[in-house]
């Protein structure tokens, strides 16, 4: 299993969450992703690796271009552990609420 | 890096600001509301001043428990309350969370509260504290990719992930 420390290293940087939203609309060369960059080859190919080494991208072998694809079951642990930490709030705001609705529980100082 | 790494969450609750301040500040109030869900909190010390701390354990349901520290800061009555969060051992002692190493060892916590109408509004926000370069592109990745600068892009992976 990928680490979730790799894949949050992952998505702190831009230029590798651009290449995640790009991938997003579908699979695409090193080229395509480089050009809208703006930055060199082994720059992008440095991103690459790092996102393929946490689960999030995937190579295609049908092509000799080998174009990058998402690996939608990459996510998942980061997106379990992000949605953890907002459940924390949500869930004790909602008991808040509640304790607040219920009049049996007023200011007993 | 523009992205402040800053964890926000905001509700308007339907009571005055005098009740939901207490909800926050006596230790009886909290016990009934704050915690994750599906987990049984106990708070072990409450010590409301500047420096004092809220100390608590949270029995999970796998049958293990984890404990927390958080030491007060600022207590502006009805308006502010500030204390740094971070988990503790079961003596009290500063450690990382159990869940990831990269995680920030404490963060800063400032609630805010104002009148809404009749109602409160609470503002809360998280910010990692002196956090190393790592922990900082940990919380900054963390945060980019729940809202902010990430979350237009996250619609797309959504329906992405949705669709495959």
């Amino acid at each position: 299993m990928e680490s979730l420390d790799a894949q949050f290293a992952a998505l702190a940087d831009p230029a590798r969450r651009a290449i995640l939203t790009r991938l997003a609309r579908g699979e695409a060369s090193v080229a395509e992703l480089q050009r809208p960059l703006g930055i060199s080859q082994p720059a992008v190919s440095r991103h690459l690796r790092l996102l393929e080494e946490a689960g999030l991208i995937a190579q295609s072998r049908v092509a000799q271009a080998r174009p990058r694809r998402l690996r939608p079951e990459g996510f998942d642990a980061a997106r379990q552990w992000l949605d953890g930490l907002r459940d924390l709030w949500s869930d004790s705001f909602d008991r808040l609420d509640a304790f607040l609705a219920d009049p049996s529980q007023g200011d007993s100082r | 890096m523009t992205d402040t790494p800053r964890f926000t969450i905001t509700r308007a609750f339907a009571a005055p600001r005098a009740r939901v301040w207490d909800a926050w500040t006596r230790p009886e109030a909290l016990a009934q509301w704050f915690g994750p869900k599906g987990t049984c909190g106990t708070i072990l010390a409450f010590d409301l001043r500047p420096g004092g701390e809220w100390r608590g354990r949270m029995d999970m349901p796998d049958g293990t428990a984890m404990y927390s520290k958080f030491v007060f800061r600022e207590i502006a009555p009805m308006s502010r309350l500030v204390w740094v969060h971070g988990f503790a051992d079961s003596e009290g002692n500063r450690i990382r969370a159990p869940f990831a190493a990269q995680f920030p060892l404490e963060m800063l916590t400032v609630v805010h509260f104002s009148e809404e109408g009749e109602g409160t509004r609470v503002e809360l926000s998280w910010t990692p504290l002196d956090a190393t370069p790592e922990e900082e592109a940990f919380f900054v990745g963390m945060m980019a990719s729940m809202n902010g600068g990430w979350s237009g892009s996250f619609d797309q992976l959504d329906e992405f992930l949705a669709g495959g």
